[in-house]
């Protein structure tokens, strides 16, 4: 079986880590990113795209959305399906705006993040 | 009228003072306080302890509103920033609950203990923030719902059911009439906030007393009615219920921010519904919810795209 590749950029070290721990438990390679800048760097130079991104939305040097704007105007990233992670529910504005496949809200549930991304990085 | 009863006025004023003859007139019927200073006023009007409010200049009342909402800008940045370590502190209690159910061996009861009472106050700090996050929200008008045709009766029925335990645990029975298939468009976790809402303030305020539900249809809207036998709440206090950060009680033992009622008011109001109050010391408190029905079309419509989802998969 192939591993799948999940990135997730989020600023908090022990958020990253904890989802870190969570997900490799799962089978997942897990990549962090602290930003979307970063985040934007490492699809970049990867020979290979990960199954799916989990994203935070608020983040210093380059926020979620901006990372959002980015990613659509780059043809080979935004194949890769975005899960967004926030406190607040989704504006319809966002969700019309982006193509995201969902979100989860925060304080993050361990059953409902391996339940979504189960079911996102499986295409 | 005796100096004790007279009524407190707050008179707030930027450049120029209100004319003299204002003044004298509510110094005749009035224990008046003139304040210059934005701030101090703005305190003052918080502490909610004058009964009426006079302001000299339009131009404050601006300074106010932009005050107000400095406030909610605040809160919801102190919301989000609670937030990131909350959900690293959530994540990790559900790992070690997982690896604690993974592994064989058996916890002490004091380990137990103290990770059950971590989970609780996590929980609560959690709470806490939602409910700021809430706040400083609504006031913005940034209240999105998602409405679906929600059966109302068989909702309240389980949601009651789940309140038994704490209703048991704080000496309160439960009396309950449910007219049955009551159909709304409703915001299903949103409407679970007035209900809980309403009912912690019974766990707070009325321990101990008899607690009454009823919803029934009156016309085209449903209507729920929660009754407490606690102590009521004084006339004087009822006004100012549903305004934010205020108590119909004012006793420090209490926990809570004052925030549940405003929060139900402006949930019930976005389903276009009405919810008042109606009290009186030593007769219990009453709460009168009512919400318009969802119609058939709107039941009907809601089907057919449901049909419609179903062939789609």
């Amino acid at each position: 079986m192939i591993t799948k590749r999940i990135l997730i950029t989020e600023d908090d070290e022990d958020i990253l880590e904890s989802m870190r721990y969570v997900l490799e438990n799962e089978g997942y390679q897990v990549e962090g990113a602290a930003n979307g800048q970063k985040a934007l760097d490492s699809l970049r130079t990867a020979p290979e795209l990960p199954s799916l991104i989990l994203l935070d939305m608020v983040m210093p040097v380059m926020d979620g959305y901006q990372f959002l704007v980015e990613q659509g105007k780059d043809e080979r990233l935004s194949q890769v399906p975005v899960l967004l992670m926030t406190a607040n529910d989704l504006t319809p504005a966002v969700r019309q705006k982006f193509s995201v496949e969902g979100f989860l809200r925060k304080p993050l549930q361990l059953k409902n993040l391996i339940d979504s991304v189960g079911q996102l990085s499986a295409h | 009228m005796t100096e004790s009863s007279k009524f407190s006025v707050l008179v707030v004023h930027h450049d120029k003072p209100p004319r003299k003859d204002v003044v004298d007139f509510l110094k005749a019927h009035s224990s008046v306080t003139s304040c210059e200073n934005s701030e101090e006023a703005f305190r003052r009007i918080q502490d909610g302890g004058d009964d009426l409010l006079v302001f000299s200049a339009d131009s404050w009342l601006q300074e106010w509103e932009k005050m107000f909402l400095l406030q909610d800008d605040f809160l919801s940045i102190v919301a989000h920033e609670l937030k990131s370590p909350v959900t690293a502190l959530t994540l990790q209690m559900q790992i070690l609950d997982r690896l604690m159910a993974a592994e064989s061996q058996a916890h002490s009861p004091q380990f137990r203990r103290s990770f059950d009472l971590l989970s609780r106050q996590v929980e609560k700090l959690q709470r806490l923030i939602d409910v700021l996050l809430d706040a400083a929200m609504l006031r913005k008008g940034k209240m999105t719902l998602r409405l679906e045709n929600l059966n109302f009766s068989l909702w309240l029925q389980e949601k009651l059911e789940s309140f038994a335990p704490l209703l048991i645990k704080a000496n309160c029975t439960l009396q309950s009439y449910i007219q049955p298939g009551l159909t709304i468009q409703g915001d299903e976790l949103r409407l679970e906030q007035v209900l809980n809402n309403l009912i912690s303030n019974i766990l707070k305020y009325a321990p101990g007393a008899p607690v009454r539900i009823r919803l029934q249809q009156k016309e085209e809207a449903l209507e729920l009615t929660v009754s407490d036998g606690g102590p009521g709440i004084p006339r004087e206090k009822q006004d100012c219920l549903f305004g934010r950060y205020k108590r119909g009680v004012c006793d420090k033992k209490v926990s809570g921010l004052g925030l549940g009622l405003f929060v139900a008011q402006e949930v019930v109001h976005s389903h276009q519904g009405r919810i008042r109050m109606e009290s009186e010391v030593g007769q219990g408190t009453r709460f009168i919810i009512e919400i318009p029905l969802a119609t058939m079309k709107q039941q009907q419509e809601k089907k057919q795209g449901d049909n419609e989802k179903d062939l789609n998969h």
